[in-house]
């Protein structure tokens, strides 16, 4: 089958969540790093923005590049570096707000506990608002900034 | 039973392409007549598939052969599995087939035994699915393929203790498969008469929910279907079948609308999607999916709205106090200042509420490529971080819209009028606009104050001759309105309009080839009036093949004077290379009679001739 489209986001994940099932989120290597997801996905997504009736694979690429070394990878932590990237504006104001459907979202995919999330979104908005507030978080790129918020959701899910 | 087993036995040893020619009993030929088998394959009203992948075919005459393929499905069905590669059997790759025919037939008696599928169990079990979605994208005039809106599938996993987030769901797209350095107007024709692959793609949800309402501002309409499980399942195994079949890709009619509607068809009885037409709107199935029943009750179990960051500006704005606009617009009046903003004379709450529109507002004039070279971006980063600043506290505007796609008018609309000239003879008039709409009759589903028609063409006729009087191969207004009043709200419109047309309002011989384009910006000088001015130029031909460049300035006024009543008032000034200098001056105001039936009055004049004209029309 033409399984680009579809056995990158079902088969691969699938290699990488049984590979590392039971580890903890935040255990294991960096997806923004070691499974390529950042550079993979990240260009792509204005120039395919335009021409939003086309197909496009965003995330599927990112994935396919997880695949080629699934040993590096977890599995809900590329949905979750993939969401951060897709979703990072909005991540940013609903963090800001202590709540919103795609923090709550990001929060179900590292499978935090509804009774968890106050915690965790406590501890990730203070660390969000001095992150920001830094001078260089303007030079940044979408990429660096999920990476970035990526950590501290990680750190703050562990932490709890 | 005996006939059964003799032919299942019959069936593994003959090669699939003689099957059709063997005597099947009539169980097997009921089945290979029925209307799911055909949908299963795909088969449009002319008895051939829209699929022309060879491997979503066993026999070699599937494609327009349904006894054959059915043979030859049932015979693939029974083949050895490779214990190695148990995903590569048929019963894997058609689980839908699989499952439909297992239904029908024993299919014991056929030698098949049921397989265990790891990847599509896999896919079905990351799915979950408890409903099936229909997502509407509302028009997006920046993107030709986009112009009618578009439509996906979101197939909903069951949400188990909150653990589970609408985001997180899968999505079904089709769409033609574009490469991405095409260039855009080789796109629009390729599109147009078919020179491209088109395929059925998942994605995650939150991919489609991000680039349509957060990149492209365009509002998204979640129509929830009350599908049985039994037929969820069917087309989910169907969706798997697809994802690996090629279509041929036309803009018109063989779109992600006609297709959608085919692939949701499959468990449905009325027609959603009539194959004659020769374009299908997204719009319009979203209207045939709400007049649909299923099991004696709507089709559709609930709509919901899911507003873009344009829409939801908006909507904060409006919801704001004059104390708040106030603050509002002092904020933004000295953003250099936003660092040291003092909120605290309002309750915590309306802080928030105003805080929340700022972001809103900087996210949405701000050109986030640009980096700090974009002084917007340092805005939007003080606003996000003053509600950081905040006590914590959720956003609580409830966003709604009374724009549902479904409510709106049929897109096809035809006319007839009757025009005094005073310059001519009078006479009738004969409209047809495929699609889509117009300036007074944008509602449900499309810009407001903007227009799209393709292909529209206007006849004058009288007892003494028949002519043309327009033809827009393409008419777009983009018109945008600063709503808020706030700097950088988007506001630039613009304008094309290509075809011929008579060169003056008073002359019925005179065809002449149009070509306009023009840029400029309006705004709401009132509740539901819009005020544009354009600054442009043109092409009008003195004959067919010879044309006149012009200049041209334009300003229209557009009034939704109630929910039924709207008019446009028009002024155009061109100035012609030659030196010559012509004032066009139009109004046209629409009644709505009924929800598809209007009377339009248009009255136009030039230095030749002043038109009146009283027109009936009609969609469909």
């Amino acid at each position: 089958m033409k399984y680009s489209a579809i056995a990158a986001l079902t088969v691969s994940m699938a290699l990488c969540a049984s590979a590392y099932a039971d580890k903890a989120p935040g255990s294991g290597p960096n997806p923004f790093s070691d499974c390529g997801i950042g550079a993979a996905l990240f260009p792509e997504h204005k120039v395919l923005a335009v021409t939003s009736n086309i197909i496009w694979d965003i995330g599927t690429t990112a994935v396919t590049s997880a695949t080629a070394s699934p040993e590096t990878c977890s599995g809900k932590n590329v949905d979750a570096a993939a969401f951060i990237l897709n979703s990072y504006d909005s991540l940013i104001e609903e963090t800001a707000r202590g709540e919103g459907e795609h923090l709550s979202a990001l929060l179900n995919i590292l499978e935090v506990t509804p009774e968890q999330h106050a915690e965790v979104i406590g501890s990730l908005r203070t660390e969000m608002s001095l992150h920001i507030a830094d001078d260089s978080y303007l030079s940044a790129d979408k990429r660096e900034k999920s990476q970035h918020y990526y950590t501290t959701v990680i750190s703050a899910v562990t932490s709890v | 039973m005996n006939l059964l087993l003799i032919l299942c036995s019959v069936l593994l040893l003959i090669p699939f392409a003689q099957a059709s020619t063997r005597a099947v009993s009539p169980e097997l030929q009921s089945i290979a007549l029925s209307s799911t088998w055909q949908k299963l394959l795909v088969y449009g009203d002319n008895g051939k598939s829209y699929i022309k992948s060879d491997n979503f075919f066993f026999s070699e005459h599937g494609a327009a052969d349904p006894l054959a393929e059915l043979l030859a499905t049932l015979s693939a069905f029974a083949a050895p599995v490779d214990p190695f590669n148990p995903d590569a059997h048929a019963q894997c790759k058609f689980p839908a087939r699989y499952q439909w025919l297992r239904q029908q037939i024993s299919i014991s008696n056929f030698g098949i035994e049921e397989l265990n599928c790891p990847e599509f169990n896999q896919f079905n079990q990351q799915q979950n699915v408890s409903s099936i979605s229909v997502i509407f994208a509302t028009g997006f005039l920046a993107n030709p393929a986009s112009y009618y809106g578009h439509l996906l599938l979101k197939l909903n996993a069951e949400n188990v203790q909150k653990k589970h987030s609408d985001l997180q769901d899968t999505a079904i797209n089709f769409g033609a498969d574009v490469p991405s350095d095409e260039n855009m107007a080789l796109y629009v024709i390729k599109g147009i008469i078919g020179q491209y692959d088109a395929s059925f793609t998942q994605q995650k949800y939150f991919y489609h929910a991000g680039n349509y309402r957060e990149s492209e501002l365009r509002d998204l309409w979640e129509y929830e279907l009350t599908l049985k499980q039994q037929d969820i399942n069917l087309v989910i195994g169907h969706i798997w079948e697809l994802l690996d079949a090629d279509y041929r890709y036309y803009f018109f009619n063989r779109n992600c609308a006609f297709h959608m509607a085919e692939l949701l068809q499959l468990v449905l009885t009325p027609k959603l999607a009539e194959s004659k037409r020769l374009w299908m709107t997204p719009q319009s199935i979203m209207q045939n999916l709400s007049a649909v029943e299923y099991n004696g009750q709507p089709l559709v179990k609930t709509i919901t709205y899911h507003p873009s960051r344009q829409s939801r500006l908006y909507q904060r704005f409006s919801f704001l106090n004059k104390q708040q606009k106030d603050a509002l617009y002092s904020i933004v009046s000295k953003p250099g200042h936003l660092a040291e903003v003092d909120l605290a004379a309002f309750e915590i709450t309306e802080q928030h509420e105003i805080v929340d529109t700022l972001i809103d507002y900087f996210q949405f004039v701000r050109k986030e490529n640009d980096g700090a070279n974009d002084v917007n971006n340092t805005y939007y980063k003080q606003a996000v971080l003053l509600r950081y600043q905040l006590p914590p506290g959720p956003a609580v505007v409830n966003f709604d819209s009374a724009s549902q796609p479904h409510l709106g008018r049929k897109p096809s609309y035809s006319s007839v009028q009757i025009t005094h000239n005073s310059a001519a003879e009078s006479y009738g008039q004969i409209q047809l606009r495929p699609a889509y709409y117009d300036a007074l009759d944008a509602t449900e589903g499309h810009v407001r104050f903007s227009a799209l028609s393709m292909g529209e063409v206007v006849f004058g006729f009288s007892d003494s001759r028949l002519f043309l009087k327009d033809l827009s191969l393409l008419k777009i207004e983009s018109i945008r309105s600063n709503l808020t009043g706030l700097p950088g709200d988007r506001n630039y419109s613009w304008y094309l309009d290509v075809g011929a047309a008579q060169r003056e309002t008073g002359c019925v011989t005179c065809e002449a080839i149009k070509v306009n384009a023009g840029f400029g910006y309006g705004f709401e000088a009132a509740s539901e009036l819009n005020v544009t001015g354009f600054i442009g130029g043109g092409y009008l031909g003195e004959t067919l093949d010879s044309m006149h460049s012009y200049l041209a300035t334009k300003l229209i006024a557009t009034w939704y004077v109630t929910q039924r009543l709207s008019s446009r008032l028009e002024f155009e000034q061109r100035f012609y290379h030659n030196g010559r200098t012509d004032l066009l001056a139009k109004f046209n105001s629409r009644y709505a009679l009924a929800k598809d039936l209007d009377f339009r009055i248009a009255v136009a004049k030039d230095y030749t001739a002043t038109e009146f004209g009283l027109g009936l029309g009609w969609y469909w």
